[in-house]
């Protein structure tokens, strides 16, 4: 994928739980819409689109199906603005949002992005991609929860 | 005129002292007493609800003027809380989320089949996928933790429930479509601007205030009303403010402010008349002394016994004080000669004594401000009486067109006979009056009215007359009983008796009958430890995850029963929309109507239900209930009373046929005054009843003088003094009667026709072979 906004690529998003002998396991695409928002189309293990905006996301269980509006929950804030900035390719709110570190960088280079606010303390990211190529990301929730998300080039 | 300096002399000690120690109590409860719903709806965490209209048509103005208005009210020892978006989205608090969660397997009794492996291991499926939800992961972990599945359904309908949610949201969906944006709606959810409610037609700004947990006090509420609404209008905005408390404290307050007209035009006419009834002039200065120490002495009698006065009972005591006139009037028409003086001064100690035996009777009435204006009004008249005595001593007659020739008074054959007549025929309209309109203590002033109106076309308030109070010990019971009434009130909308409803049950989840419950209630943790190991496997978790499993399971299940302090996380969110309270030891969690077209209907299909602590509520008809057995037992102390001041009379006087003649004359009257208010307003209210106490006082005042006094000159006197007392309360009351204001015309007209009454029959005298006198 070429970081930038409007891109639309595929996901697969892993999850692992404590609780979970093998982790679950999400796929759909995500892109970014001319305003700004983050369209996240999950269509395994079921369909949800949501779309994803500073402080509003708006989820649906299908393209024809009710909206339900509401607020970002604060707990997902971060980790949803990181995924925003880095699908949106906005480098700059990336990094007024959190403190970066570059902990590898050749062949592939890896990012850590550890929230600003103080408040979200807890999560971590590690971006990772190849040359321009965004290749994924990790998220470390509190609770022992992990999320690895590998974006793939749409066909 | 010597005399008259140390009376005015201890008039002003005696005002000195009231004005030194007087404490005038405002609090409603006085009338109905602690416990009584009418005025305990004011001590409700409804009753405390507040809603605050600010109209103004740049809304950005109005916004930011309430915002600031909310900032303001949070920091006001009068409010409790100010919700500015009530219903609107907004993430849920942790503590919520924790009081939902522990609380779940209430709020949402799993059923016997919950427990089944193949069940937990759906309920742990949809709890896996819901780990992939953008929002549905937030609550994930909790959902894992309970394969019974009870926490994703309360989830679910609170979602569904939800305003922001779409209408469509069916409480099958996936877990994962699960917002949890408003945990507990209000039943009203108004559009925002920057954060502030919005009514529906776009013109106001709206709070919706909660005011602290004080008693209702009409003064402290009028002043905190008017400084919001100054607040307000110093901003160039209109302030619409609406609630039960503001109510009742700007209809006491327009009563006050009316009276107090009414009274003062009463006391000039009063005055004048007085001026020229009982010439020289200075005559209405000895009228004033005796009333002035009367009302004194009431007072400090009533801060002696009670603590504090009741401003119900100084209204109503002082309109009985008004008895207190007469006896000035009495001895300065009989003070020409000494022997009629004394006889004067015998009359007017009796019919003090035998009046204020009369009204101490209403302490019996348990009601305090009854038993207040009792005592008022019998050290009162004590007090006007005794000053009365020493005051005016021997003269000039003084009563205007002072006798030249004596009078004889009219003699009516068979008096007895027919004041027996007249109280049979009077008693009989009132005990068979069909009953008229629901009563009223108070009409609402038209401006209340508009106002109330203008709000509810700014937010779809509920019915304020209808609902349906649900009532349980445990949040549980209230619950199961909301549950059976669920069904008829959705009948109820299908069919058009109510336009709709709203009902806590109606925001969780669905329970299971008691028939799909498990039948020895909810199984014990070692008893699912199979079950879920065998879910847990075939969702494909960790086997180890079991015990945390269990031991979430045993938390909910051994959590003490929801009762009213439990509740309190919940009561704060849900109070606003008046969903649910603690309620006098009791939850309360009524069900709000709207648009109630078929009442009798409603109030049947409840009944038919036979839930305990299932009531429909028709405030107008239980508010008129109320009254009436309030009127009722006042009715019985003043009848207790009357006969107690009769009793008293026999004693002191002996002379039984006289007695009986003033005693039957007197109920003649008094029935007959009843019953021309049944006839002209179809019932007897507790204001009639109280006015119908001063009739009494009056016709025992005006029977001892025309009754007693011999003919010839005592009688004339005494005919005299009496139409001068009778014109100067006519004068008084029928400008009562004429004040618009709804309690005082009907007092004013009951008092009206009930002094004609007495000086008709009193006037009438038997004959004097039948009565064995001159």
């Amino acid at each position: 994928m070429q970081a930038g906004p409007a891109a639309r690529v595929g996901y697969r998003e892993e999850v692992h739980h404590p609780a979970l002998a093998q982790p679950e396991v999400a796929s759909g695409t995500m892109s970014m819409t001319a305003d700004g928002r983050l369209v996240r189309d999950q269509r395994r293990p079921e369909r949800e689109i949501s779309e994803i905006g500073e402080s509003f996301v708006s989820v649906r269980q299908g393209p024809d199906a009710p909206e339900n509006l509401l607020p970002v929950p604060s707990e997902l804030k971060p980790m949803l603005d990181a995924i925003r900035g880095v699908v949106g390719g906005d480098a700059e709110a990336i990094a007024a949002a959190f403190d970066l570190e570059l902990v590898a960088s050749a062949p592939l280079w890896r990012v850590r992005l550890v929230p600003s606010d103080s408040a979200a303390r807890g999560i971590e990211l590690v971006v990772a991609g190849c040359g321009a190529r965004l290749r994924g990301m990790e998220v470390r929730q509190p609770g022992g929860v992990r999320r690895v998300i590998r974006f793939e080039s749409q066909p | 005129m010597r005399r008259l300096w140390p009376f005015l002399g201890l008039l002003a000690v005696l005002a000195g002292l009231v004005a030194a120690v007087l404490e005038v109590d405002t609090d409603a409860r006085g009338l109905f007493g602690a416990d009584d719903r009418l005025v305990a709806t004011l001590d409700t965490a409804q009753g405390r609800v507040l809603t605050l209209a600010i109209l103004h048509p740049d809304r950005d103005l109005r916004s930011a003027l309430a915002a600031k208005i909310a900032d303001e009210l949070r920091r006001d020892p009068m409010v409790s809380r100010v919700v500015s978006t009530p219903g609107a989205s907004g993430a849920p608090s942790a503590e919520l989320i924790d009081w939902l969660w522990r609380h779940r397997l209430v709020l949402a009794p799993p059923a016997a089949a919950a427990f089944t492996a193949p069940s937990m291991a759906g309920e742990l499926r949809r709890a896996r996928a819901a780990l992939t939800s953008l929002t549905g992961g937030t609550l994930a972990d909790r959902y894992l933790l309970d394969p019974t599945g009870s926490f994703r359904r309360v989830i679910e309908a609170i979602s569904a429930a939800s305003p922001v949610a779409s209408p469509a949201a069916s409480p099958a969906a996936s877990p994962a479509a699960s917002p949890v944006a408003s945990p507990v709606a209000s039943p009203v959810a108004p559009a925002q601007h920057r954060g502030i409610a919005q009514s529906a037609d776009g013109t106001a700004a709206l709070l919706f205030i909660r005011l602290a947990e004080r008693p209702f006090d009409v003064a402290a509420q009028g002043a905190f009303d008017d400084r919001l609404v100054a607040r307000v209008e110093r901003a160039g905005a209109e302030a619409l403010l609406v609630g039960p408390r503001s109510i009742s404290a700007r209809i006491s307050n327009d009563i006050a402010a009316r009276s107090a007209r009414a009274a003062a035009i009463a006391g000039l006419l009063l005055l004048l008349w007085l001026a020229v009834a009982l010439r020289p002039a200075r005559n209405v200065l000895l009228c004033l002394v005796p009333l002035g120490i009367g009302l004194s002495t009431a007072a400090l009698a009533v801060m002696l016994v009670f603590g504090s006065v009741h401003v119900i009972a100084i209204g109503f005591g002082g309109a009985l004080m008004g008895l207190a006139m007469d006896y000035p009037i009495h001895l300065i028409a009989h003070r020409g000669r000494a022997e009629n003086l004394a006889r004067a001064r015998r009359f007017v100690a009796l019919c003090a004594a035998t009046t204020g035996v009369a009204f101490l009777a209403l302490l019996g009435s348990g009601i305090a401000v009854l038993g207040q204006v009792g005592v008022f009004a019998a050290s009162g008249l004590a007090g006007a009486a005794a000053c009365s005595a020493g005051l005016i001593g021997a003269g000039a007659g003084t009563a205007p067109g002072a006798a030249s020739r004596a009078l004889r008074p009219i003699a009516v054959p068979a008096k007895h006979l027919a004041l027996a007549v007249i109280s049979v025929a009077a008693g009989l309209v009132i005990w068979l009056a069909p009953g008229g309109a629901p009563q009223r203590l108070i009409d609402l002033p038209p401006g209340i009215e508009r106002s109330i109106e203008r709000l509810g076309g700014l937010i779809d308030l509920p019915s304020g007359r209808y609902r349906i109070d649900v009532r349980g010990s445990t949040l549980d019971a209230v619950l199961d009983r909301q549950a059976a009434l669920l069904e008829v009130l959705r009948a109820a909308e299908r069919d058009g008796t109510i336009r709709r409803f709203e009902l806590l049950a109606r925001h969780l989840p669905p329970r299971p009958p008691a028939a799909d419950r498990p039948a020895a209630g909810l199984p014990d943790p070692g008893a699912l430890s199979a079950p879920v190991a065998e879910a847990l496997e075939a969702a494909g978790l960790a086997p180890g995850f079991r015990a945390e499993v269990l031991a979430a399971y045993g938390a909910a299940r051994d959590l003490p029963a929801l009762d009213p302090q439990a509740l309190a996380p919940l009561a704060g969110l849900v109070a606003v929309a008046g969903l649910v309270s603690p309620d006098d030891g009791a939850l309360l969690a009524p069900a709000q109507l709207w648009g109630v077209a078929d009442p009798d209907r409603l109030a049947a299909a409840v009944a038919a239900l036979d839930a305990e602590g299932v009531v429909f509520i028709d405030e107008v008809a239980a508010m008129s209930a109320r009254l009436d057995a309030l009127a009722a037992n006042a009715a019985r102390c003043m009848a207790a009373g009357a006969a107690a001041g009769f009793l008293f009379l026999l004693l002191a006087v002996r002379r039984r046929g006289a007695v009986a003649e003033i005693a039957l004359a007197c109920l003649a009257a008094g029935l007959l005054t009843g019953a021309a208010n049944v006839l002209l307003t179809g019932g007897l209210g507790v204001l009639d009843i109280v006015a119908l106490t001063l009739v009494i006082g009056i016709g025992i005042d005006y029977g001892l003088f025309l009754t007693l006094s011999e003919s010839g000159e005592p009688y004339t006197s005494a005919l005299r003094s009496v139409l001068v007392c009778a014109a100067s309360t006519l004068i008084a009351f029928a400008t009562l009667a004429l004040s618009g204001v709804g309690v005082l015309e009907e007092i004013g007209a009951t008092v009206c026709v009930g002094v004609v009454a007495m000086l008709a029959v009193h006037v009438l005298r038997r004959p004097a072979g039948e009565t064995g006198r001159r």
